[in-house]
């Protein structure tokens, strides 16, 4: 292969082997993403959010070994197997399995869980800081503008490239390990300016009213952008909150794969379109209409009232400001039996939450606070149930796979309606 | 036989079958261990892409791509190659993890020379493709 990279002396010695065999096999492999990619070298990652743990695919490998597991699945070995005790800069996990206190409630069984608490350990030993969430940005993982980061969660890194200029691309859960442990990933796609601008344009022809709104705005985003393009969006915004924002990166992420998204007037790489764009032509230029996010929540929710029987939620993981509202919603109220209700937060939140009388409050009302997981990343979810609500179009649309289980969307306000009368309250 | 010259990315020689499709795949709640895509609603839906040559326009969805490929690999039901039109960040990372021939950056667009069901080699080291096309003649031909 013709390649391209150049590597420093630092990068050359470890590749050769003289940082230890972890480290150069993780340089290897991110070379190997570098050439594939076309970069010419590599840039020094300060941050890690990384998804790793005994999660429903990675038991493919059949072995009760966790650093064989680690080994074959994130380092990419065929047969050596590697200690993951080492990484080159700071590092966080990404959601759990289960939430970690509950995993029996959850179904989760003790073999599993003591899999996933040999491989924390292995975790601790390499410095990782537990975390347990999807959304780093929520608990500090702030990237400066002009920072390059690792992160495996999807809808973080285009809120975190586009809000707070911070340079990441959705570089998989692998290729994420490798670049923290040897500090290094391929300078291409968001971490130069000229993969930065937008390529897409969608104006926005109706005004957004809902969470629920945004979230559909970027389930339509995604259907329509073709890989490897960065949409620029342009249209009445009003002033969303940061739970807005990241309820439409979801959904973005979900039906696309958007490493940036520019929202003109709001995010700070977007003054005008023109800049968004680089001063060039975009390759398309749509219209979103109010029509268009009604399609979208289509194709889940079903006509009528129909008897539901699991709600989750929390994706992305609910902010303080979420469980307060749920708090406010439940008071006094109670969830109807043989309904279940799952909220799910940050584990640090949860606590946060406990002190502040709200877990309490939720709980007296039949509904659960769950933290780290979420039914797609815990595969915990029943799949029989008569019908299943959300209030995120991501974890419907995954589940729209795995299911012929009526799937809803709708508002958190919806969702907490039909808990409580066990029928969807939700319209469509 | 059909020959289109690109990048070679991976390194190797497969054959197989073609799975073809302009859109892309996501490859979480898109690809189960078996290979059967279970995207719901996409072209391939219900097909398995055990030993196909995968021909898809990118990838979508979780950052955890790859991670379907690699899972569908370890269990013995992966690809034996894959075309991408262009790399982005998703399928590099899946390139790397899948560990079959991939050849990008065609000099001709591969989705006006393949069609589902015809036989494909991808040459990784070489960089090129070449298309039986299902009509006139069989793998064994």
């Amino acid at each position: 292969m013709d390649s391209r990279l150049r590597l420093t002396d630092h990068e050359k010695r470890m590749l050769d082997g003289g940082l230890g065999r972890l480290k150069q096999r993780a340089l290897e492999m991110i070379v190997g993403y570098a050439e594939i990619l076309g970069a010419e070298d590599l840039v020094e990652v300060t941050k890690a959010h990384l998804f790793v743990g005994n999660f429903p695919y990675t038991r493919v490998v059949d072995s009760e070994d966790v650093d064989e597991i680690i080994s074959r699945i994130y380092l990419n070995c065929s047969e050596e197997k590697l200690i993951f005790n080492e990484l080159a800069c700071y590092g966080e996990t990404d959601a759990r399995m289960c939430d970690p206190g509950r995993w029996a409630e959850m179904g989760v069984e003790e073999a599993e869980i003591d899999k996933e608490r040999r491989m924390m350990d292995r975790l601790r030993e390499a410095g990782m800081a537990r975390t347990d969430t999807c959304c780093p940005y929520l608990v500090g993982f702030l990237p400066m503008p002009g920072e390059h980061y690792v992160c495996t969660e999807s809808h973080a890194i285009p809120l975190m490239n586009s809000l707070f200029q911070g340079r990441a691309n959705a570089d998989s859960i692998e290729l994420s390990v490798a670049a923290a442990i040897c500090g290094r990933t391929a300078r291409w796609g968001c971490h130069l300016d000229s993969g930065r601008l937008g390529t897409h344009v969608f104006r926005l022809e109706t005004e957004l009213s809902s969470r629920l709104e945004w979230d559909l705005l970027g389930y339509v985003v995604g259907q329509r952008q073709p890989a490897r393009s960065i949409p620029v969006l342009s249209g009445p915004f009003g002033r969303p909150d940061l739970d807005r924002l990241r309820a439409m990166t979801a959904s973005l992420t979900t039906t696309g794969g958007a490493e940036m998204v520019h929202l003109v007037g709001l995010t700070p790489e977007a003054p005008s379109l023109e800049a968004a764009l680089g001063g060039s032509q975009p390759q398309a230029d749509e219209t979103i209409t109010q029509e268009d996010l009604s399609a979208a929540r289509a194709v889940f929710s079903r006509e009528g009232r129909g008897t539901v029987e699991f709600i989750s939620l929390g994706c992305p993981h609910y902010s303080l400001a979420q469980l307060k509202k749920v708090a406010d919603f439940l008071k006094g109220r109670r969830v109807r039996p043989g309904v279940e209700l799952n909220v799910w937060t940050v584990p640090a939140f949860r606590e946060m939450a406990l002190l502040s009388g709200w877990v309490q409050t939720i709980e007296q009302a039949g509904a659960r606070v769950l933290a780290a997981s979420c039914p797609l990343t815990s595969d915990k979810w029943p799949r029989e149930a008569e019908g299943l609500a959300f209030d995120s179009s991501k974890q419907a649309h995954y589940l729209l796979s795995e299911t012929r289980a009526p799937i809803y969307i709708g508002s958190m306000e919806d969702c907490l309606r039909t808990a409580v009368s066990g029928r969807w309250e939700g319209g469509r | 036989m059909i020959v289109i010259k690109g990048r070679g990315v991976v390194k190797g020689r497969a054959q197989g079958r073609a799975l073809v499709s302009r859109s892309s795949l996501q490859g979480w709640s898109g690809i189960d261990r078996d290979g059967i895509i279970i995207q719901r609603g996409h072209p391939f839906e219900g097909q398995s892409m055990k030993e196909a040559v995968l021909v898809v326009f990118g990838g979508t969805g979780s950052t955890g791509w790859g991670s379907h490929l690699l899972e569908a690999k370890l269990a013995g039901c992966g690809p034996a190659a894959m075309i991408f039109p262009q790399m982005d960040s998703r399928t590099a990372a899946g390139a790397v993890v899948a560990g079959v021939p991939v050849v990008t950056d065609l000099e001709s667009d591969p989705f006006r020379f393949i069609e589902s069901g015809d036989w494909v080699t991808v040459d990784g080291d070489q960089g090129l493709i070449e298309i039986r096309k299902a009509t006139s003649s069989s793998p064994d031909s």
